[in-house]
Order: C-alpha cells, then structure tokens, then sequence
C-alpha cells in the first residue's frame, strides 16, 4: 500500500520534472517569462487522450501531443514577438486563460467539464504498461531522455545564443542574431515537452478534465523552476522531488483532509518567498535577471 | 560605402535628426562630432536598423537598407558598438568570442548532435584576440566579472572579429582609464593602417584630430560642417557647438 503510493508520488514528481525542465528553456534560458506554460501541458493531454480514443496508436498520440502543443507555442510566440517582460508575462496568462476555456466549451471535442475518462494505458510497440511501477520506469525513461536532450540544446553554441536573448536581446541582434527566431524557437522547444507531459499525465491518470489545467497550477510548476534556480535543469529536477513531496508530509499529520488542499497551496507560497528572500537565484541558479 | 539621405526622426515632440545628408567613404576614417544630445548616437541605431526614421533612406553599397531588420544589417557587414556597452552578463568571454565567429550557432538540430569542446585552434585564436586587447582574462571569465574598461575592450574586440566591411564605435574611449585609452587609440591607429571603413563617435577633440580622415559636426540634429578635421575642428560654428552657451 505504502509503496504503490511511493509509487505515485514517484510519477508525479517525473512528470513535474519534465514540466519545469521544459518551462526553464522558455524562463529561466530564453528569458521568456511564459505563464501560460501549463496550457502546453493541457494540450498535450487532450491531444493524446483524443487521438488514442479514436484508435491512433499511442506511441503516434505521444509524438502528437508534443508537437501539438509546440504548434500552439509558435502560435503563442508569433502573437507576444514584439512584447517583453510584465506585458509578455500578462499575455501568456492570457493565452493560458483562453486554452483553458476552450477546453471548458468545446463540449464536442473534449467534453468540457465533465472530461475525459477512461483513456487507456500505453502500450509500445506491443509492451502494455499497465502497474504503476511499470509506468514509473517507462515516465523516467522518457524523462531522463528529455533532460538529455534539453542538457544537449542548453550547453551547446546554440543554447548561448538563447541566453544571449536572455541578457540583452538587442546586444544579440547586432551579433546578427535572428532573436525572433529564437524566441520563437524556444518557445516550441518549451512547449513540446510540456506536451509529453501532458500525454504521460493523460494515460496515467486516465481521466483529465479541464480543472487539471487551470492556471493556479502555474504556480507549482513555477516555484519548482524558481527554487531549483533559473536556468539549472539540475535545480529544477531537484526541487520537482522537494516541492512534489514536501506537502505529502501533510498526510501523516492529524488535519482535516479539507485542509489539505489549502495548506498544500500556503506551502508553495511560503517557500516561494522564503527562497526570494534569503535565496533568489534559488538552489542551483547561477544567474542574475535585471 | 554608406550613404545618409534626408533622415529625420522625432521622438515625440524631440526633434533628433532634422533631415541629413552624408557619405561614408571606404577606406577611410569618418568621425562624427557634436555636443550631447546631438544626434550621434541616435544616427548610429537608424543606420544600424534599431530606429526606423521618420523620413529618409540609407544605402549601404548602393542597397537600400532603411527598413531592413538589425540582424540582416549586421550580416551585411555592418558591425557596431554601443555607447553603453552591451554584453550578455551571464556568459563567459568565450561564449562571447564564438558568438561572433559565424552563425553556425542559429542551427539547433546541429547543435544538439555537435561535439560540445570549442576545438583547442579556435581556443588558441580567442587567447590571441584577449592577448591583442589587453584583456587579462582566460576565456572562462564570466562578464559580470569584468571591470568597465574590460568590458569596453571586449565590445570592441568583438565588432572586430565579426565578419565586417564597415566597424561603426560609439565612444570607444569614453569613460575608461588613460592606460586603456591609449590602448584602444593604438589599435585604432592599426587599423586606419589597415584600410578598415570606420565611422566613430567621440568628443575627444584631439583623438578624432590623430584618427580621422573626416570629420562630420553634427549640431541639435543637424550638420553644421564636415570636411578634413584641421578645417572642420577650427570652424566657428564647431567651437561654438562645443564650446559656446
Ligand atoms: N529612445 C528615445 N526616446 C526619446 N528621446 C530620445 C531617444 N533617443 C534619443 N533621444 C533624444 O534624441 C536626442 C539625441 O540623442 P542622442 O543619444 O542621439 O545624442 P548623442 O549625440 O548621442 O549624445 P551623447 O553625446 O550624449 O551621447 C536627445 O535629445 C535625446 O534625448
Ligand atoms: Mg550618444
């Protein structure tokens, strides 16, 4: 018992892993300050859930995802090109705010609030993962892959470029850097993987509903990324498993399990400020933001 | 080389540049002089495509590149500093070096396959660039640990390792100490030695004397005088710019 809900928690922290890993390309690389991140992470997991239901093969629903939400990334890069700081932060918001209503009210592709039941569990190339102990190897695999790839973007030549964007856009443009492409790039980078997240939540869960993206969740994934430090996959992997598991703590005190939800949410809170206060770059951050 | 037609620009109510007409030519060292709030710099950024004018063309080798995006102007050729020195403050001095090399680094699908070590010849050539700037640094050194004059020289050192036909400096001595200045001043001296196409802003009156080839007096947006600098230095309505109020 106790293990299958290690288990659990276990997933959880892999995907939310994923999560803040993707959403510090675009944050804490690219210097995007994107809240609309946990749309990606939405449209991923309608994506996937969709297809699968209309019998597309799981393995091509998992690739679809990703690229789907990447698209909407271009799409959300392409609108904000021109915008920087608090007005681009305002209208990501924004676009996470219209995904989720889209989800809400187009009752005919996702059911809107009553969601998606029953998605079935992967199955690759023939493997059927159906214990939760198989779907934790199979998230980390695909996790560690992800990280891999992101650990190869972010060091290479490239990856400066991104942060090059970061620090002074206009400095970059007179290297003759396309920094709209960059941006744009990134963005899709951010989002593809925010996608697979959503797909790997979608067929564990087996049920989404639109509640699951609602932008408050932002902040959990945000203070992941500000607690393991801007720009650090190792500081976001890292505090995925301390922000993750530190409010599970709340289940092996005596509370009322209705006050579970709202302690839950002062914790982040109080971390988040806690770490502006006394620790701003966060755990493993190494850089500064004007 | 370059040639400035008609550019006006405004910013709100602020007149900037009131309609000038100039010509860069090859080869040469051009100086553009004027008071504070003249216009230089704000000339700078049209030419380089950060300010779109209100009015007037600029043609680079006969192309028009009025409109054109500061990237594409960058990789026609155009390589600029800034006033107020723009790096990327989280990078190292090596970071910065590759930057200006080639744009292999736009490529992401081969960035993420490429061999990760800058190869040790490039190594060897970004040592060369900090040893001829005076930079005493290694290549590891991030930004943020750099002193003022460092940060200048870098700047400079990267405009000229970009690939360029005309260096543009926006007060490459300004503000650093007499040992770096004179530094920087020698190496400007090697490159009029050179030929290189420079078109550069300073108030060092004397400076501009020793460098330039043409001098350009710019005044509240306008050009009051240009021609050789023993001429244009002398002329009355120069040195009451400069001088006068
Ligand atoms: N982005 C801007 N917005 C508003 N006004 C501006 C802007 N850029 C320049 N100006 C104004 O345009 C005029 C010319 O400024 P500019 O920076 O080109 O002068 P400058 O000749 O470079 O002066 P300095 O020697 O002090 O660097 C000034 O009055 C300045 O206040
Ligand atoms: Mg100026």
């Amino acid at each position: 018992m106790l293990s299958a809900y290690l288990i659990h928690i276990a997933i959880i922290i892999v995907i939310y892993a994923i999560l803040a890993v993707s959403l510090n390309v675009a944050v804490g690389y690219t210097g995007l300050l994107n809240l609309g991140h946990i749309a990606f992470f939405g449209i991923g997991a309608y994506a996937s859930a969709i297809l699968t239901k209309n019998d597309v093969p799981y393995t091509l629903a998992l690739c679809a995802s990703g690229i789907m939400a990447s698209l909407f990334g271009w799409l959300l890069a392409k609108i904000t090109a021109k915008l920087k700081g608090d007005y681009l932060a305002l209208a990501t918001l924004g676009f996470g705010f219209v995904v989720y209503a889209v989800m809400l009210n187009w009752t005919k592709l996702t059911r809107g609030p009553l969601g998606i039941p029953g998605i079935q569990k992967p199955n690759i190339f023939g493997w059927q993962i159906t214990g939760a102990g198989s779907y934790l190897i199979f998230a980390s695999v695909i996790a560690l892959f992800i990280v891999l790839i992101i650990y190869r973007i972010v060091h290479s030549r490239y990856g400066k470029l991104l942060e090059a964007v970061r620090d002074d856009a206009i400095g970059a443009q007179a290297l003759g850097k396309n920094i709209y492409h960059l941006k744009v790039q990134s963005m899709m980078i951010s989002a593809f993987f925010a996608g697979i997240a959503g797909s790997l939540y979608a067929h564990y869960i087996s049920y989404i509903d639109p509640s699951t993206f609602f932008l408050s969740d932002i902040i959990i994934i945000f203070t992941i990324v500000i607690v393991g430090g801007l720009a650090s996959l190792r500081g976001s992997i890292i505090a995925a498993i301390i922000i993750i598991a530190l409010p599970e703590l709340l289940r092996f005190i005596d509370i009322p399990s209705s006050m579970i939800g709202p302690m839950r949410q002062m914790i982040y809170a109080v971390i988040l400020i806690l770490i502006l206060m006394f620790r701003p770059r966060g755990i493993f951050g190494r850089i500064d933001l004007d | 080389m370059l040639e400035i037609q008609g550019i006006k620009k405004s910013f709100g109510g602020v007149e900037a540049i009131k309609g000038s007409n100039f010509i860069i030519e090859k080869n040469k060292i051009t100086a553009l002089i004027g008071p504070n709030g003249a216009g230089k710099t704000t000339l700078f950024d049209i030419i380089a495509g950060f300010t779109r004018p209100d009015e007037g063309r600029v043609l680079y080798e006969g192309e028009d590149i009025t409109d054109k995006e500061p990237h594409i102007i960058a990789n026609l050729g155009i390589s600029r500093t800034f006033q107020q020195v723009r790096l990327f403050k989280n990078l190292t001095i090596g970071d910065h070096l590759s930057m200006v090399e080639n744009n292999g680094d736009m490529n992401l699908i081969k960035n993420i396959f490429r061999k990760k070590k800058v190869k040790r010849v490039k190594q060897e050539t970004y040592e060369q660039v900090l040893e001829d700037f005076g930079i005493k640094q290694t290549l590891e050194t991030h930004i943020n640990d750099l002193s003022f004059g460092q940060r200048k020289l870098l700047q400079i050192a990267m405009a000229l390792q970009k690939p360029h036909k005309l260096l543009m400096l926006d007060e490459p001595v300004a503000g650093v100490n007499k040992v770096i200045q004179t530094e920087i001043e020698n190496l400007l001296l090697k490159l009029k030695e050179k030929n290189e196409t420079i078109l550069l802003i300073d108030h060092d009156i004397e400076l501009v004397h020793r460098l330039a080839d043409h001098v350009i007096a710019l005044d509240a947006g306008i050009v009051i005088c240009e021609g050789a600098p023993n001429e244009v230095l002398k002329n009355p309505k120069v040195l009451e710019a400069y001088l006068g109020e």
